[in-house]
């Protein structure tokens, strides 16, 4: 388990040349053990390096960074390296080895594990991103697109790390290829109670996925929270260049009519339900024809429409109301 | 059957395999019996799994690739025709995914000419167009630019001012919005659309974003070599099984009302836009907010 906390983080390029460019500015962040944590934010807005300070690739210009409390230098950097796993943008250009096997064992290469250790190893990481045995002995260069990528992240994913950083990992996919991929990624961190920290543009695989969004604006943090609190801010969103899911946009037009609508809704999962709730309330009777509620109460009355609440739900599917929420 | 000049693309049963040592799946044909036509004006989207032959048909166009059997007219000419092949790339103008792979000028200006330039125009000429290009893509203040300081969308802006400069009759564009951030993708699409409405450009947008094909007058679905579906995007985008089971999305919004659709609301079939979705739900939801009050 490892948490990385990042305090004031700032990172300038070229420091104290004419083209100088700071790329993150002051940010703060804790990654704790088991989160799913997507950053967001348009091209040049610091994703990438905010990635890269977290396998220590590049330390920051002020501010700090710790593992476990301690500053990266009381680790060893190739520590490190094997807890957190970086998968780069285009991680396929990587693949360099004759075979899928030992462009993945690669990572494994000095570590003193031995060859039997490291073929179960090696099967079980082509196994986690969906690829069966047929794929060990192929060459990597005669692999689709998508294929190429999954045994990129294999080789990541071999050395077992606690953390998987993943920048763009679904850029150029075909839809199912999105998917599946990031399926894998869900059920490697349910089974082995990984970290992942997803950077993307795609903004329905992060209201899916991530549990925490942090979104990137000129290297600066603009918005952090839970999925649904980071897509409920649509104008914020539009200002950094971003667009909340459409599925999102459509519900928050909706309840400008149907102020009860819930607003945080981010997939159509949730819009389903949502609309499937709202439209058996929309239809429910009240018990009486004086619009009363069961509690024989008059309050009901003054509803021009069904009152919102846990009590106005219809516990035994009468379609009829049992009480409202004042009673 | 005859080509006319009416299509700017027309397919005659075109096959297409990469032989024995090409492709991904070598002697497998990536294009298996393609006919169909698409007419001055049109925007259309193409769209496909990885692999269903989307990037081979569209060499295809521009004579990048040619055709096993069958034949490929563009503005009515056979791209086989070895002394008109010049006159095929002009008229169908490729932007490909990588920006990176496809700017060659040390300026954003130089870039653009390298195409009218080729075509033999007078300097002047090449000028003109050059000037006329940026300025329809919005970029004529970056003309001194480096181009390869610029952002991916702006690079991709650059690859279709290089492209229309040229006067194409086609624009094909092959997921060059794959690699960009969503307000990138926007800014291409809008131009796209531009194009198409306003100078009457023929575009061609081979995409995996399904919310970006929506956006088209008409929608054609690849799969394993063949066109699967070939219609308005509200009828395709309604076929969601036959579509996921090809590996495909379909747009939220679409997606929504089906399965409300399947719950038995009642919705129309084909809702693509979200405003028009919201007109929809409200009317069903006060619908039954009505029968509250007869009740």
């Amino acid at each position: 388990m490892l948490s990385i906390r990042l305090e004031n983080l700032s990172h300038t390029y070229q420091r104290g040349t004419p083209v100088e460019k700071t790329a993150l500015h002051n940010i703060t962040l804790l990654i704790e053990p088991g989160m799913f944590l997507g950053i967001a934010g348009r091209s040049g807005s610091g994703k990438t390096t905010l990635l890269q300070h977290l396998n220590g690739l590049l330390k920051p210009t002020s501010g700090c960074i710790t593992f476990n409390g301690s500053p990266m230098d009381g680790h060893g950097m190739r520590d490190l390296r094997r807890r957190v796993g970086l998968v780069f943008q285009h991680p396929e250009n990587q693949l360099f080895e004759e075979t899928v096997c030992r462009d993945i064992a690669f990572g494994l290469s000095g570590t003193g594990l031995s060859p039997a250790e490291i073929d179960i190893r090696v099967r079980g990481a082509l196994e986690a991103v969906g690829l069966g045995e047929t794929f060990l002995n192929r060459s990597p260069f005669e692999l689709s697109g998508g294929e190429k990528r999954r045994v990129a992240i294999a080789g990541v994913i071999v050395t077992d790390p606690s953390v998987l950083v993943l920048d763009e990992p679904t850029a150029g996919l075909d839809p199912r290829g999105r998917r599946e991929l990031l399926d894998h990624i869900v059920a490697l961190r349910r089974e082995r109670g990984m970290t992942v920290v997803l950077a993307t543009h795609d903004m329905e695989q992060m209201a899916r996925h991530a549990e925490q969004v942090m979104v990137l604006e000129n290297g600066s943090s603009a918005l952090f929270g839970t999925a649904r609190d980071v897509f409920r801010d649509v104008g914020t969103l539009e200002r950094v260049g971003l667009e909340a899911p459409r599925i999102t946009i459509l519900m928050s037009k909706l309840k400008k009519v149907f102020p009860e609508i819930d607003d945080g809704i981010v997939t159509v999962d949730a819009a389903v339900e949502e609309l499937k709730r709202l439209h058996r309330r929309q239809g429910l009777r009240w018990r009486d024809h004086d619009e009363r509620c069961a509690r024989g109460s008059v309050c009901c009355r003054e509803f021009g429409s069904p009152p919102v609440g846990p009590q106005d739900e219809d516990p035994d599917g009468d379609g009829i109301y049992d009480a409202c929420i004042s009673c | 059957m005859v080509a006319t000049k009416k299509h700017i693309v027309e397919t005659q049963g075109v096959e297409f395999s990469y032989g024995a040592c090409g492709g991904p799946v070598p002697g497998a044909k990536a294009l298996d019996g393609i006919s169909l036509r698409i007419e001055k004006g049109e925007f259309v989207a193409l769209v496909g799994g990885n692999g269903s032959g989307k990037t081979t048909f569209a060499r295809l166009l521009n004579a990048l690739l040619l055709p096993t059997s069958g034949t490929v007219y563009i503005d009515g000419i056979d791209t086989k025709d070895k002394e008109r092949l010049w006159e095929v790339r002009r008229v169908a103008g490729m932007v490909f995914q990588n920006p990176d792979s496809q700017i060659i000028g040390t300026t954003v200006e130089e870039d653009v000419a390298f195409g009218p330039e080729n075509l033999g125009l007078e300097p002047e000429e090449t000028r003109r167009r050059v000037r006329e290009a940026l300025r329809r893509v919005g970029m004529e203040r970056h003309a001194d630019s480096p181009p390869h300081l610029l952002s991916g969308g702006r690079k991709q802006l650059v690859s279709i001012a290089g492209i229309i400069a040229m006067e194409p009759g086609c624009l094909i564009l092959d997921e060059a919005t794959a690699l960009l951030d969503p307000t990138a993708r926007e800014e291409i699409m809008e131009l796209l659309r531009r194009l198409n409405r306003e100078e009457g450009i023929t575009v061609l947008h081979i995409t995996h974003d399904m919310e970006e094909a929506a956006l088209a007058d008409r929608v054609i679905v690849m799969h394993a070599g063949r066109v699967a579906l070939d219609g308005k995007p509200s009828e395709v985008f309604s076929r969601a099984s036959l579509l996921r089971e090809m590996g495909l999305d379909i747009p939220q919004v679409a997606e929504l009302s089906e399965r409300l659709r399947g719950e038995g609301f009642d919705l129309p079939s084909g809702l693509l836009d979200t405003d028009a979705a919201v007109a929809a739900l409200e009317r069903m939801l006060a619908g039954s907010r009505h029968a509250v009050h007869t009740t």
